[in-house]
């Protein structure tokens, strides 16, 4: 049941093949996030269920649905609530007895963050830095995450990305081991999403911080991830390295695009070989094949396309994350 | 101990820039000059027209002693009546400001930031505590002995002066105590401000008039107190009353504070 996560798919920042991380990097060790049983419930409503994980050093995607508990579990980890029962330990000091110590060497970034909205960016940061008792530099702070030119500007004049970068600027005031990252795109649009990734990759390679980072964002995490768990309903139901979930659940799972999608789910209905996963477009539909290698896959669904009139315009495999956390939402 | 120190003062830096930014403290302080003003003149006022004139019986000495007494007992009633123009101000205005600056962070997420960096939560509150009481209590005592000492011209009573101004202290004390369990019970500034107006058209309204026993007005209001008692009257209160209603004021208000604290220690953000 105790699985050390570690390994796995290096993550790579879109455009920017220089960021690939170094396979069986030496920052991996000693466990950054322990958790044993937590259990959490609100006003009745279990958020945790007795969740189990153990997050070697690099960067970790906790995955899962609006309402799973992410948020829940970062805010248990960070001391912010309390757990009804189970024990967690963040670089190897407890959670309940430890907690100041754990957020002196911890930087955190919230989703949807709230700064002083009328304080100037580098009087922020100075003040945090401060509160952390870190060497580190407003200017340099500003450098890391590229706002050296806006350090003069008041909190409330940020645009949503430059807001989400002093996010994480304020996050790496306190020279931290770790950072909790909760839906740090979530408010962003692809652009801004993209250059985020290009930034925390980065900051992994300069500083070797590990990140724990909790998304429902599953491509963003595939590029970012070494290491990823799904939850769901406060329960981890699949954890390990990204590249082995990827590959584990997503084997004879293929995506089509054809001209009709309906009759096409219609003529696999009674195959016993080939499964109807579901539709994942327009004219998508993803299809599991048992026990048939890729050629012979294609050839059995193009043959049968053929005989009901419909037209194959493209098949391929469905290897990404989001085909995998699909896979295991729906057989959990 | 410097630890201590250092975080007391990055956190009041913090809490000054977050919760007291300009024009805050300058609007408080406004209000204070204000209302201390209005107290010590509204006493002020009342020596126009005192005559002084000698009669046939006109003895120098004893009009010398009757003025001289006079005006000492007015100016440490002009004193106190500023300390309670002021409070009865400060009572509206502490809800809002505990709201603002305890509730609030709740509800924007202010909090949730500041507690995710090294910030020790009883530390936060106790800063939060002190600039409150320091920021409303302090002006106020200060401001009504300025304008006291500028515009009545006498001695003061020192005895009565510093209870009024431990009374003061214990009143703003109890508002403040009873709009923070407000504002960690509820995490909402709504409530708190709700709360704190009942409080507050409470200790206007019910104590005067003979609807509470005058122990339970000194408890309630004790700078108002103080100043019945100055005053004198069929319901002023006796100095035990007193005693027992600041006592009991400072006994509710610390009690009230302490519990403020344990929950604010287990409150989930």
């Amino acid at each position: 049941m105790w699985i050390i996560l570690s390994g796995g798919r290096e993550p790579v920042a879109e455009g920017c093949p220089d960021f690939e991380l170094p396979r069986g990097s030496s920052r991996m060790g000693e466990s950054v996030v322990s958790v044993r049983g937590l259990t959490k419930h609100f006003n009745g409503v279990q958020a945790l269920a007795d969740v189990h994980l153990e997050v070697a050093p690099g960067v970790f995607g906790l995955i899962g649905p609006n309402g799973a508990g992410k948020t829940t579990l970062l805010r248990v980890l960070l001391g912010l609530i309390r757990p009804d029962k189970g024990q967690a330990k963040v670089l190897g000091l407890d959670i309940s007895s430890q907690s100041l110590q754990i957020r002196q060497r911890v930087g955190v970034l919230h989703e949807k963050p709230t700064y002083p909205p009328f304080m100037r960016i580098d009087n922020y940061l100075k003040m945090v830095t401060e509160l952390y008792g870190s060497a580190k530099t407003t200017q340099k702070l500003l450098d890391l995450v590229g706002l050296s030119d806006v350090g003069w500007r008041q909190i409330r004049t940020l645009s949503a990305g430059m807001n989400q970068r002093l996010g994480i600027a304020q996050s790496l005031a306190g020279d931290p081991e770790l950072v909790f990252m909760d839906e740090p795109t979530s408010n962003l649009d692809v652009i801004g999403r993209d250059e985020i990734i290009k930034l925390l990759v980065e900051l992994y390679h300069e500083t070797g911080i590990s990140f724990f980072i909790s998304s429902h964002n599953l491509s963003q995490l595939e590029k970012l991830c070494h290491n990823v768990a799904f939850i769901d309903a406060g329960r981890v139901i699949e954890k390990g390295p990204t590249g082995q979930i990827i590959d584990k659940h997503t084997s004879g799972l293929y995506n089509v695009v054809c001209s009709d999608p309906k009759s096409l789910i219609y003529a696999f209905e009674s195959d016993p070989d080939i499964l109807v996963v579901g539709t994942s477009g327009i004219d998508a539909v993803t299809l599991c094949v048992k026990n048939l290698d890729f050629t012979s896959a294609r050839e059995q669904i193009y043959h049968t396309a053929a005989q009901h009139d419909i037209e194959l315009r493209t098949f391929t495999k469905a290897n990404t994350l989001e085909d995998a956390y699909r896979e295991v939402i729906r057989n959990a | 101990m410097r630890e201590r120190l250092s975080e007391l003062r990055k956190l009041s830096c913090l809490e000054l820039t977050l919760s007291y930014r300009f024009p805050t403290i300058e609007f408080l302080v406004a209000i204070l000059v204000f209302s201390s003003g209005l107290g010590v003149l509204s006493i002020g006022m009342t020596s126009i027209g005192m005559n002084l004139n000698p009669d046939p019986y006109y003895n120098a000495t004893q009009t010398t002693e009757h003025y001289t007494e006079h005006m000492v007992q007015k100016k440490t009633l002009a004193y106190v009546q500023a300390l309670v123009t002021c409070t009865n101000v400060l009572f509206f205005l502490i809800p809002l400001f505990v709201a603002f600056t305890v509730a609030r962070p709740f509800e924007d997420g202010t909090l949730k930031t500041i507690l995710s960096y090294p910030v020790n939560r009883s530390t936060l509150m106790s800063v939060r505590t002190l600039l409150l009481l320091s920021l409303t209590s302090i002006p106020t005592i200060a401001l009504s002995a300025v304008w006291t000492s500028t515009l009545i011209p006498s001695d003061l009573n020192i005895g009565y002066a510093m209870i009024a101004s431990i009374a003061t202290l214990v009143s703003i004390l109890m508002m403040y105590a009873i709009s923070q369990f407000a504002a960690i019970i509820s995490k909402k500034s709504s409530a708190t401000v709700i709360v704190g107006m009942i409080f507050w058209i409470m200790v206007t309204t019910l104590i005067y008039g003979p609807f509470l026993p005058i122990t339970l007005v000194a408890t309630l209001n004790p700078v108002s107190a103080v100043f019945n008692f100055i005053v004198g009257g069929e319901y002023a209160p006796t100095i035990s009353d007193l005693v027992v209603g600041i006592s009991s004021a400072l006994v509710i208000a610390l009690c009230l504070i302490a519990t403020s604290l344990k929950l604010f220690f287990k409150a989930e953000v």
